[in-house]
């Protein structure tokens, strides 16, 4: 389903006299028809920026991102910006943070993409409805703005968004990092649902219950890097033997409080 | 999804010019006004489309050249050169003779400008403002150009009981909606909007921006939006373009701008959000 090759991405910051932060390096992986790839690393190793990639608000610096849409292989790296809005139409991208809409409820927020591709208000907002009702959002702030929603909230909103038009590539950064554990459990329940429909999804997670959960295999991104991959086997692939997990933040400590 | 509007190289020279102009100003030389003979470029090989029903932003700074595309488009300045095609309109726009400019500016096309002033007759009745862009396309029954205009200022939520009063006796922000009701009542394909929400306070100017949104998803109108206030585009636009000493210095899709900004200017532009 996506083909990823050599993805490089630099930023190049003019503001600061042309510094350069290389977020990827020579990225290369492939995700299957209806898999569900995780991506673990830690914060700044590119995670995001990967995902960014692939939907194209980054523009990649070298590289190529194969992506079988249903209209024929195209290169998510080179097409035209035209061509991206077309190709997204199919994905679904669920932010780390929703950026709300002023002046815009929850419901309509959430309908919007569905109208966007022609669906009229009606049963665009009943399956808003649907959603939202399933993610667990009360229904008391349906009409209202998610501008004053909590951080919880707010990401339910976004999830809803992402999955109201049934996309065949879901891209997830962080769904659930701002929610309390039922929420978490019922959007595990959601995601899973969506792949026994065949949806082929990218989730990002720092959550290892729901990484593990969720993914049929884990790449693991170092320094924007790929540093290796794990199957379904779980918790126990994390890190190498040189690298127990907590080991930097114990390595860290002393020198913080010295 | 079809093209509304097609434009290339697009150019406006004020001045003599000379044939150094173009290469001696734009990003590369940092001004817009040519060192050998004077002339400013207002913009130069400016190139874009816009689809049916998109909105497209254009942002830079005061004097980028923004509002002279536009200005070129509507054919209130005449440009030095470039090619405008608009969708129905055979051959080139920049090119058509006066009759048919007349009617470009009539039935295909409407202007909403940053200056009331410019837009409307403050001494004419609101509904008269209306009145003649209606009369202009062939309406000649009072009481249809009333029930038109009246249904008009509705969508633009100005009580229909003002249609008789002045827009002299307005507020900006009324006066603005004024604008944009007698610039939709021909049905335009394409909408030209430059700096519309300049000078108004912050709730005025977020009934304008939702008021803009509901038009364009009720009618299917395609949109160039100019504005300097990077909120303004992210809000409405689909696709922008940046714009600076008459140049467009980058284009993209409207998060792609914001998120990974490649020109020096537009991440100035994106770090200068509040």
């Amino acid at each position: 389903m996506i083909e990823v090759v050599e993805l490089d991405k630099t930023f190049c910051m003019h503001l600061l006299g042309g510094k350069e932060v290389h977020a990827l390096k020579g990225v290369t992986f492939s995700v299957g028809k209806g898999e569900f790839l995780g991506v673990a690393g830690r914060s700044g190793s590119g995670k995001s920026t990967l995902l960014k990639c692939i939907y194209r608000t980054c523009r990649p610096t070298g590289g190529s991102i194969l992506y079988a849409s249903s209209d024929g292989v195209v290169d998510m790296a080179l097409i035209p910006d035209l061509e991206v809005v077309g190709v997204r139409r199919e994905m679904g991208y669920v932010t780390q943070f929703l950026r709300p809409v002023p002046r815009v409820t929850a419901l309509d927020m959430v309908a919007e993409p569905l109208r966007d591709r022609g669906v009229d208000g009606v049963t665009a907002r009943r399956e808003a409805m649907f959603l939202l009702d399933q993610l667990g959002l009360p229904s008391s702030l349906w009409d209202s703005f998610p501008v004053l929603f909590s951080g919880g909230e707010q990401q339910k909103v976004n999830i809803a968004r992402a999955l109201i038009t049934r996309p065949r590539l879901l891209l997830l950064d962080e769904p659930t990092a701002a929610l309390d554990q039922a929420s978490r459990m019922r959007v595990a329940a959601i995601l899973e649902e969506a792949k026994e429909a065949g949806v082929t999804m990218i989730g990002v997670f720092h959550d290892r219950e729901m990484l593990y959960r969720l993914a049929d295999r884990v790449l693991h991104l170092d320094e924007g890097k790929v540093k290796g991959f794990s199957g379904k086997e779980g918790p126990s692939m994390r890190g190498g033997k040189n690298d127990p997990p907590h080991s930097r933040i114990e390595n860290m400590a002393p020198t913080l409080w010295e | 999804m079809s093209v509304v509007l097609q434009v290339e190289g697009l150019t406006k020279v004020y001045g003599t010019g000379c044939p150094r102009c173009l290469e001696l100003t734009g990003d590369g030389a940092g001004t817009n006004t040519c060192p050998r003979c004077g002339s400013v470029v207002a913009c130069a090989g400016v190139s874009f489309e816009v689809l049916e029903g998109e909105i497209l932003g254009l942002v830079g700074e005061s004097g980028s050249g923004k509002s002279t595309v536009l200005q070129c488009i509507y054919l209130d300045v005449e440009a030095t050169s470039g090619h405008v095609r608009l969708r129905g309109h055979p051959g080139n726009v920049l090119a058509a003779d006066r009759e048919s400019r007349r009617e470009l500016r009539r039935k295909r096309m409407g202007m909403v400008y940053q200056d009331p002033q410019r837009g409307l007759h403050l001494d004419v009745t609101a509904g008269g403002n209306i009145a003649e862009r209606l009369l202009e396309v062939g309406y000649r029954h009072v009481g249809a150009i009333r029930t038109r205009a009246a249904s008009l200022l509705a969508c633009t939520e100005i009580p229909v009981e003002r249609m008789d009063d002045l827009p002299r006796h307005f507020s900006g922000g009324m006066q603005q909606r004024v604008q944009i009701a007698k610039a939709l009542a021909n049905n335009p394909q394409l909408l030209l909007l430059d700096e519309l929400t300049n000078g108004l306070d912050v709730s005025v100017q977020a009934q304008i921006l939702d008021l803009i949104k509901d038009i364009q998803r009720q009618t299917g109108v395609s949109i160039v939006l100019v504005s300097h206030d990077l909120r303004v585009v992210r809000l409405l636009a689909h696709r922008t373009m940046v714009m600076k000493n008459g140049r467009v210095v980058e284009s993209g899709l409207t998060d792609q701008l914001m998120e990974d900004p490649q020109h020096p200017y537009t991440q100035l532009l994106v770090n200068c959000v509040l």
